[in-house]
């Protein structure tokens, strides 16, 4: 008879609009400066050498570092670690934002391309925690976190 | 638009952005899957629409294709992270997987673009 490994363990996404309580206004001040300067970067970078060159910073998590440091910080190592597994997670599924984004820009609406290369983010990051919740339940179960 | 102002406009939109998804972020359990909006694609939204709206969609096609090398490379680094991040912790390990990115993204750009010309 099979056994059902993941039956302890809660691995379902789940909103806590309470959690926004804990937010610092430093973090949020840090993230801002940290995104308007990749996003300054890559325009600059585009203007000298060129936009296929600067596109190559889009997919950038220049952010990541400061912003686990802000997780170790506040939560400890163990929860900075497995936000860094999601972050990698969501960092591929970009590809799947640049390739629709590719393929679309001169053919739909440029407003409907960013939506639905957000929806591709979006399903490949999702579908991507699903196969790891699959495959290691343990590194996604709330109860650990 | 003067070109200092369009670099004021992205920025502002990349750092908004950024925030939203953080945002959200904070507001998700598990950890791992609030990680995922670390690395959201706030910034190329807010570049991809602003290329567009200064320039042409013909920019930001090119940008996009650009984005694809960077995103593979990221892809590719999968595996340094995983590996750096328990030994080095959150911003060692973090530090090493995104130059290892930019290394990767630089090599694959000359290889497909460059030396393919």
């Amino acid at each position: 008879m099979a056994v059902d490994h993941t039956a302890a363990r809660d691995v379902t996404p789940s909103l806590h609009p309470e959690e926004l309580r804990q937010i610092r206004s430093r973090e949020l001040i840090v993230r801002f400066c940290l995104g308007a300067a990749v996003s300054v970067m890559a325009g600059i970078i585009a203007n000298a050498v060129g936009v296929r060159f600067g596109g190559l910073f889009l997919a950038f998590p220049a952010i990541l570092p400061a912003s686990l440091t802000m997780v170790q910080e506040r939560e400890g190592t163990r929860r900075a670690d497995r936000d860094a597994i999601g972050a990698v997670l969501g960092a591929s599924a970009l590809v799947v934002f640049a390739v629709v984004a590719e393929s679309t820009f001169t053919r739909l609406n440029p407003g409907v391309v960013l939506i639905t290369s957000l929806a591709g983010w979006i399903v490949a990051a999702g579908m991507l925690y699903g196969l790891l919740a699959l495959l290691r339940p343990d590194d996604c179960d709330k109860r650990k976190d | 638009m003067p070109e200092v102002g369009v670099l004021a406009v992205r920025g502002l939109a990349g750092g908004a952005l950024v925030v939203a998804f953080a945002l959200v972020s904070e507001l998700v359990k598990p950890k791992v899957f609030a990680g995922l909006f670390a690395s959201a694609p706030s910034v190329a939204i807010a570049s991809l629409a602003i290329t567009v709206i200064t320039e042409s969609a013909t920019k930001a096609q090119d940008a996009s294709m650009g984005m694809v090398i960077g995103g593979i490379a990221m892809a590719a680094c999968c595996v340094v992270a995983v590996g750096a991040i328990p030994r080095l912790h959150a911003f060692g390990g973090s530090l090493v997987a995104v130059a290892g990115r930019m290394v990767t993204a630089l090599g694959l750009y000359f290889g497909v673009f460059i030396s393919g010309r």
